[in-house]
């Protein structure tokens, strides 16, 4: 697999706190990866060894192919950290140029009014300081400073922190063309929904480790039916067909192997007088997902 | 080298930005200002006929221009000396420790620049903030009493490179402290100690005869050595006037100086490139 971030047995100590604890984790390139894990999970810790920020303890990780400390990989990645402190007496307009100039870019004038509008920074922001921003302009500014250059590897940690509902569909479109661009987007999120949204791998991290990882539809699958009748069945039929309640209202689950017992048990269901007016199937979702990582417990 | 100077240059436009830079000038100048019109010198072939500043007679007889202003001058670089020290450290003392703050330092580390860099450039930025202040007083004092009196001299701007050299050895010291402990009030605390002590210490004899105790003594003495001996340095500038012999031992003085300003940035850039963010 051509990978963009790659950690191999990668620890963390901090005096005695084991932060990380032995991660391996392969992040594909061009993928949209998202770290979920329960506060204290060691996401921001991750997070500061594969930019060089923190030094492992051991193991190894590798970006673009490289050392996190090398200035050529740094000038390839984007990154917008949790909680951003901007200089406050400098204006959205002067921080890019000045991130672009350690960065080594150039940026024009147009250039960076592009970037600014693009995050949904309003026009008479632009020259304002930005210690008088709110949290969501702020956080605008700091993700218009990680897309400078253009990277090939985005790392956001949470990128919609304090920003309306409105602006958090806009970041997300943002994220959606970068990734079209070809960017690899690594996602940092407490926001489930917005991690399930936007990406397609996810790794979920407990107490310094990776307890599950690969492509978010595959971890999602299961072989549950949500399946719902025009009137509701006697308890003898739902007892005959396994059926039990599902967490939806009027829904029941049906658990079966493939689309042929599916089929079978469906013309045995239509053999009983009963009629579907509604049937999908199931899918974890990425909170079901964590909490059973987290817990050891199965999944729904 | 290219991003060294970026580094520095972001520092320079972080001040622009915060307005400690106009603050700067708006002080300088205003003082200048007021040193224009305290002064009043009347000039007859090179020698002052009648001086008076702030009210107060320069001087009884007639007398060359150069010795009457000789305590002008002295005064002059004197003031730039300590004050632009002072003035320095309560300016710049939250540079480094905003620079390393949570939030801001895992922004700058992602970028493109060495650890040495970033600290390397942020001192040379305060420093040369802090120079531009004090030549631009220099300048503009040289200038008032170059149009008031026809005399220019060199030594004012030996007395304004001490204060470069003596600040930045104090700045060196605030930025290790800023780097260890990420606060800007202890920064300026090293700062203001070190400013201080180390005038008390000037006379390397002195500090130490205070003890009884050959061990604390010694101890005293270990720790006051390496010390820039800013009195020394401030004297630099004054003293030139009257004796360019002095000058001979400015090289040394400044030299101790910038070797204790080395060594400390050194620290500095040690303790920044092994730490965890």
């Amino acid at each position: 697999m051509n990978c963009a971030i790659e950690a191999k047995g990668l620890h963390k100590d901090y005096g005695n706190v084991e932060a990380l604890r032995g991660i391996d984790l392969k992040v594909p390139k061009g993928s949209c990866f998202g770290l979920i894990g329960e506060n204290g999970a060691g996401k921001t810790t991750l997070i500061k060894l594969m930019l060089g920020i923190a030094f492992p303890s051991g193991g190894s990780i590798t970006l673009l192919g490289d050392i996190p400390s090398s200035t050529e990989v740094r000038r390839r990645i984007g990154y917008l950290p949790e909680r951003l402190t901007l200089s406050p007496a400098k204006s959205p307009f002067s921080l890019l140029k000045s991130v672009a100039r350690l960065k080594g870019v150039k940026l024009t004038t147009n250039e960076i009014q592009d970037a600014l509008q693009r995050v949904g920074l309003q026009r008479e922001a632009w020259k304002r300081s930005v210690g008088k921003f709110s949290k969501g302009m702020k956080q605008r500014t700091g993700l218009a400073v990680a897309l400078i250059g253009s990277p090939e590897l985005l790392i956001l940690d949470e990128p919609t922190d304090g920003i309306d509902p409105m602006g958090r569909a806009q970041i997300r479109q943002v994220i959606a063309e970068e990734n079209k661009r070809g960017a690899t987007i690594f996602l940092n999120s407490h926001l489930l929904a917005e991690t399930e949204r936007i990406c397609d791998h996810i790794a979920i991290l407990s107490k310094g480790r990776v307890v599950k990882t690969g492509n978010i539809s595959s971890l999602q699958k299961t072989d549950i039916y949500e399946i719902r009748f025009v009137d509701p069945p006697p308890p003898e039929v739902l007892s005959k067909f396994e059926l039990t309640p599902s967490g939806h209202q009027g829904f029941y689950n049906l658990h079966v192997q493939s689309p042929q017992a599916l089929t079978a048990l469906l013309g045995r269901v239509f053999e009983e007088g009963l009629h579907i007016c509604e049937l999908r199937h199931a899918k974890n979702d990425l909170e079901s997902l964590l909490i059973a990582a987290v817990t050891k417990e199965a999944p729904l | 080298m290219m991003t060294l100077i970026n580094v520095a240059r972001d520092v320079v436009s972080e001040l622009f930005a915060r307005k400690v830079l106009l603050a700067l000038l708006i002080i300088i100048s205003l003082g200048l200002l007021v040193f224009t019109f305290a002064l009043d010198l009347e000039v007859v072939e090179g020698a002052l006929a009648a001086g008076k500043l702030f009210g107060q007679k320069l001087q009884g007889d007639i007398v060359a221009v150069d010795v009457v202003l000789r305590p002008v001058f002295g005064a002059m670089t004197s003031a730039v000396f300590f004050l632009g020290i002072l003035f320095g450290i309560v300016a710049t003392s939250d540079i480094a420790p905003k620079l390393l703050s949570s939030g801001r330092v895992e922004l700058l580390l992602s970028l493109p620049i060495p650890r040495l860099s970033l600290v390397l450039g942020t001192y040379i930025g305060v420093i040369l903030v802090a120079a531009f202040s004090m030549v631009f007083t220099i300048i503009g004092a040289s200038l008032i009493l170059f149009v008031k009196a026809g005399f220019f001299t060199w030594a004012p701007f030996i007395g304004a490179l001490s204060a470069i050299v003596g600040f930045a050895s104090v700045y060196a010291l605030m930025m290790f402290v800023a780097c260890v402990f990420r606060s800007a009030a202890l920064s300026a605390a090293a700062g203001i100690f070190l400013f201080c002590f180390s005038l008390l210490a000037d006379d390397r004899n002195e500090i130490p005869s205070w003890f009884r105790a050959e061990w604390i003594r010694s101890l005293v003495e270990v720790i006051i050595t390496p010390l820039p001996r800013l009195l020394s340095i401030s004297q630099l500038g004054p003293s030139s006037f009257t004796n360019d012999a002095l000058l001979q031992g400015a090289l040394p003085l400044w030299g101790s100086a910038l070797f204790f300003a080395a060594t400390f940035v050194g620290l500095a850039a040690f303790v920044v490139s092994r730490k965890d963010y």
